[in-house]
């Protein structure tokens, strides 16, 4: 069993397999923040590997206050927003307030085939929801972080996360609902 | 008995309680939602991920141990230096000043040295991955 405490005094003492069991142990985890942030698979693989460089020179400031992997995830999380802040500044400006009055984009004849799979079409609508759904749907969803740690990750209030959570989850359902009663839009 | 609405089927769908009948369309929808929020990207990373960023990880703290390293090497010099100095000012005070004339020159050579380290490291290192 993986013990956080245990593994990182070794790290802080040089033990350089104890620092390769901790990428094993979290690689999942930073792949699926850094995945939904970043689209392009190069630039999200060279992001994990940035932020296993940051957590290797920061884990001297780590004082177990939280969990090992929500200090990790805030440090993947922090990493991959910059990333988009630097080269995608063009797609955080373009999402409107009130995600009601969100549109999806005219889907493409290709964009059309994935949908053929339920969890495909899905992925496809995340793909296209504002980069703060986006990443609290993953936390939430796949990382299996609870509201109150995901304010600690992002930094957002706790209840702007269940709001985010529940508008996306219903916006996404309400589409998912046309898909499954073979009402493309 | 009363339909379920979007919030309340939210929370039935995470496991927790509830009043109302969930409604089919909604309820069937939620749970294909739920069921695909929880599937794990197709595409993940490379199966030698964690080797690949140890060699980095291992290059980084070689650079820094390095430049500890010159840094301190630097600071010895520097201190014999001015311990060679101060000894000759003591011993022999008519030929400090001509001693001082040269400080520049001695100050050089370890400047030199660690700057003939490093270009080497970093040649070696190409060469390595040329091989």
């Amino acid at each position: 069993m993986f013990n956080e405490k245990e593994v990182v005094t070794r790290i802080l003492n040089g033990d350089m397999r104890a620092f390769e069991l901790l990428v094993k142990q979290y690689e999942r985890l930073v792949f699926y923040v850094t995945h939904r942030l970043v689209k392009e698979q190069e630039a999200a693989e060279d992001i994990c590997q940035e932020v296993f460089i940051k957590i290797h020179k920061s884990l001297v400031r780590f004082n177990f206050q939280s969990k090992l992997s929500t200090w990790i995830a805030r440090i993947a999380y922090l990493t991959a927003i910059n990333y988009v802040r630097k080269y995608h500044r063009e797609r955080l400006s373009d999402y409107p307030d009130d995600i009601e009055n969100y549109h999806f984009t005219t889907e493409t004849p290709e964009q059309l085939l994935t949908k053929k799979d339920t969890a495909n079409y899905v992925e496809h609508l995340i793909a296209q929801l504002p980069e703060k759904y986006r990443t609290v749907l993953t936390l939430y969803h796949l990382s299996e972080f609870s509201c109150a740690e995901i304010s600690e990750i992002t930094g957002m209030p706790e209840g702007t996360i269940k709001n985010y959570l529940f508008r996306a989850r219903k916006l996404l359902k309400d589409k998912l609902q046309a898909y499954l009663k073979n009402e493309l839009p | 008995m009363k339909e379920m609405n979007d919030d309340e089927l939210q929370q039935w769908f995470e496991g927790k309680p509830a009043q109302g009948e969930p409604g089919a369309d909604d309820a069937k929808a939620y749970s294909a939602l739920f069921e695909a929020l929880g599937k794990e990207p197709e595409r993940g990373l490379p199966y030698d991920f964690s080797a690949r960023v140890m060699q980095r990880v291992k290059a980084d703290v070689k650079r820094r141990n390095d430049l500890k390293w010159n840094i301190l090497t630097f600071a010895i010099f520097a201190v014999i230096l001015a311990g060679i100095y101060g000894l000759v000012s003591i011993v022999n005070p008519k030929a400090l000043p001509s001693l001082l004339a040269y400080k520049w020159i001695f100050l050089m050579v370890p400047v030199l040295f660690i700057a003939i380290q490093s270009v080497d490291q970093k040649l070696v290192k190409t060469n390595i991955f040329r091989l």
